[in-house]
């Protein structure tokens, strides 16, 4: 009879760490992200490879503005993907197997575009107006915005014997001669993302998914 | 019947202390700066954050106000003079919400704190405009590749027993945490608030000067290699 009673709480045990496991598997998340899995921004990356490939990092190739409510057809550029920019990079090492995805936290995302804003404001303060926080609620900030992005993904492809590191500098150019950090080649917006200063997240509403292959 | 209820009672109490178990496995990940990558390969970089402050405190976010470097063969970082870099400005800035109970360490992960310096180089190269290294780890051409980090590290919270803001842009309440780069207070000159969790005053003289810190820029992880903590407490 003891037997049967260590049999219900083992299975709980099994039943729960699976569903933990399952619900929290490490993408591209901060330790708040993995505790809010019920709450992802809904922006996932996907490996379109026959094989798996190690992300060593995401940024913000392109950052671009649109009114809550409109959509990302005809955002205003902040900075163009022409420059080839790591703005926003938050880098960290995660595989993703052969056809799979993986998901982009939402306070991931929120750093992200909370130094993609730094680097408009340093380098570029010319370029149409933005925010200082992402969910525009800074004191200087007079205007709502959402954000249309292109996302970049981080990962060697070709090194020259000078380029050993896995990223380049922040805010530097993530290709250049003899190195190339670029996994993507297509690039459509992803948005329109609308953040929170208070929970320091950004979200899309429906899920949207950027491809490498 | 009585062994139904003592089955029912045994079921019950395994549950709860499964889900008990559970929850606190998850309060852990909450009390710690780390990416998914330094929760999966349990990877703290021997640096945490200690609230000395008497009772538990939400902090949003954690910055990086001085940069100092020494050598390998040095390896002094008894005193931080912001010889980089120094200030009350959010460089090297990651916002997440934790909350740390009270007397209780919240640890920092090798990836989070990579992540900080990687983003406080570029904030350096703004700033000051030199850093001896390009990449965490100085492995990027041109970098000194001898030269270890030292740093201080504050904290931010909008709790308003430890801080205050008064920076109220109605209809929105004050952000979780300031705009990358500015200041983590302001006299009431200009916005009159204080996210500082630590008297910047402080840092790096009564408070630790953290480090040697050693990257790896292929592993994108920051450690050091005695456990070491930065406290905060009331402002006095």
């Amino acid at each position: 009879m003891f037997k049967f009673y260590l049999v219900f709480p083992i299975l709980t045990l099994l039943l729960i760490t699976t569903a933990f496991a399952q619900t929290n598997s490490m993408g591209f998340m901060t330790a708040r992200d993995v505790l809010h899995s019920d709450s992802p921004s809904n922006i996932y990356l996907q490996n379109n490879r026959g094989s798996t490939v190690t992300v060593y990092g995401l940024y913000v190739r392109q950052y671009a503005s649109v009114e809550p409510g409109q959509n990302c057809t005809a955002p205003e550029v902040m900075y163009s993907g022409v420059g080839n920019i790591t703005a926003g990079a938050f880098v960290a090492p995660v595989a993703i197997n052969a056809g799979k995805r993986v998901a982009i936290g939402s306070n991931y995302l929120y750093n992200m575009l909370y130094t993609a804003n730094y680097y408009i404001q340093i380098t570029i303060p010319s370029s149409p107006p933005g925010c200082q926080l992402p969910g525009c609620t800074w004191g200087s900030d007079m205007h709502t915005y959402n954000w249309c992005i292109y996302l970049g993904a981080l990962a060697p492809n070709s090194n020259s014997s000078d380029y050993t590191a896995s990223v380049p500098p922040a805010a530097d150019a993530a290709s250049g001669v003899g190195y190339n950090y670029n996994l993507i080649s297509s690039y459509g917006y992803l948005g329109p993302i609308s953040c929170d200063d208070q929970t320091l997240t950004c979200t899309v509403e429906t899920q949207q998914t950027q491809a490498f292959s | 019947m009585n062994k139904l209820k003592n089955s029912l009672l045994y079921v019950c109490l395994g549950i709860s202390l499964v889900v008990n178990a559970q929850a606190q496995e998850q309060d852990d990940s909450a009390s710690a700066f780390m990416t998914g990558r330094d929760i999966q390969a349990n990877a703290t970089s021997n640096i945490s954050i200690t609230n000395g402050a008497g009772q538990s405190v939400s902090v949003s976010g954690l910055f990086i106000p001085s940069f100092d470097a020494t050598t390998v063969e040095e390896g002094d970082c008894s005193v931080c003079t912001g010889g980089i870099v120094g200030g009350d400005n959010m460089g090297g800035t990651i916002v997440s919400p934790v909350i740390i109970g009270a007397n209780k360490a919240a640890a920092i992960g090798q990836n989070y704190l990579y992540n900080m310096i990687y983003n406080g180089i570029y904030y350096i190269r703004n700033t000051v405009g030199s850093s001896p290294c390009q990449l965490p780890g100085c492995s990027w051409p041109g970098d000194s590749t001898d030269r270890r980090w030292c740093l201080s590290i504050n904290a931010t919270s909008l709790n308003a027993s430890y801080t205050y803001s008064h920076y109220v842009r109605a209809p929105n309440p004050p952000a979780a945490a300031p705009a990358y780069g500015a200041a983590g207070s302001s006299v009431p000159i200009q916005f009159d608030y204080n996210y500082d969790l630590i008297n910047p005053n402080t840092l790096g003289v009564a408070n630790a000067c953290l480090g040697p810190v050693t990257c790896n820029d292929q592993t994108l992880t920051c450690t050091v290699a005695t456990p070491q903590s930065e406290t905060f407490q009331p402002w006095s």
